[in-house]
């Protein structure tokens, strides 16, 4: 019996995968930067605040 | 915010590689299905994140629990945590099982009862996370999230059994002898349970970030509260 070619689809999946789990970590590391920035902000606006 | 742990670093580097070597595995260790060719090395990765995403929804569950009991807010973080990181494995369950059913079944979906109810499990689930956006005070969101969670949780087991209640296409693969059946070899079954070790062990590292950035959120709210009052 023929084996059936299903690279493409293998490939095509291991790929879903690790777009999928790059795209999530980035969002972890994009939503982690813009808390740091907004933290930044409001202890500079604290800070001038109590000048 | 204090900067991350040591252990977490080791888990960072650690999951990394493991996840590489799981994929080396699934290309070369484990031999080539002849029924279905090479679209069968999905399959590992497609039961482990499936695994790991349905545990994730247990966990938040879990959780929820605790929360009920304790009102304390920092398992509503815990528990919106479990459910995120379980819904991206999820989500990637249902993508690669899609990609492996259209070779073996002809079609990219059916709705025979586990698709169904995996779809089910994987919009319940986003429907919290859109909920509670919708809720401004963080006491209310925390308990409608708990409850949410503790409830939803029901549709996980429902999901799991519902290949050994129903009449289904879709193979079963843990437990009842199912990799047998399957004829899956020796190699076959190493390179799958590795799979499901290495992808909980991604889920603790990814869940360790993921409740990371929730306090850091929570640091953030108070100290803007504290800025504008």
């Amino acid at each position: 019996m023929d084996i059936p070619n299903t690279f493409n689809y293998m490939v095509g999946g291991y790929v879903v995968f690790a777009v999928v789990m790059l795209v999530y970590i980035s969002s972890l590391v994009s939503r982690w930067n813009n808390l740091k920035l907004e933290q930044q902000m409001l202890e500079e606006s604290e800070i001038n605040s109590h000048k | 915010m204090s900067p991350q742990p040591r252990v977490l670093k080791v888990l960072n580097v650690l999951s990394a590689l493991l996840v590489l070597v799981a994929f080396l595995m699934a290309m070369f260790y484990a031999p080539l299905e002849k029924v279905m060719g090479e679209v069968q090395r999905v399959f590992y990765f497609h039961v482990a994140t499936a695994w790991v995403g349905m545990l994730g929804f247990i966990a938040a569950a879990v959780v929820a629990v605790i929360f009920l009991r304790t009102q304390d807010l920092k398992w509503d973080v815990i528990g919106l945590a479990a459910v995120e990181i379980s819904l991206v494995f999820f989500l990637v369950a249902i993508v690669l099982g899609s990609i492996w059913a259209r070779p073996a079944w002809g079609t990219w979906w059916t709705w025979e009862p586990r698709l169904t109810t995996a779809a089910i499990l994987e919009m319940v689930y986003l429907a919290y996370l859109l909920l509670r956006q919708g809720i401004e005070d963080p006491d209310r969101r925390a308990r409608f999230g708990a409850v949410y969670t503790l409830l939803g949780g029901l549709s996980v087991p429902l999901t799991f059994i519902s290949i050994r209640i129903f009449r289904t296409i879709h193979p079963v693969v843990i437990g009842g002898g199912g990799s047998e059946k399957m004829g899956m070899t020796g190699s076959m079954v190493a390179t799958m349970l590795f799979s499901i070790a290495v992808f909980s062990i991604v889920f603790v590292t990814l869940f360790w970030h993921r409740i990371r950035l929730g306090q850091f959120s929570d640091k953030v709210e108070q100290l803007k509260l504290k800025v504008t009052q």
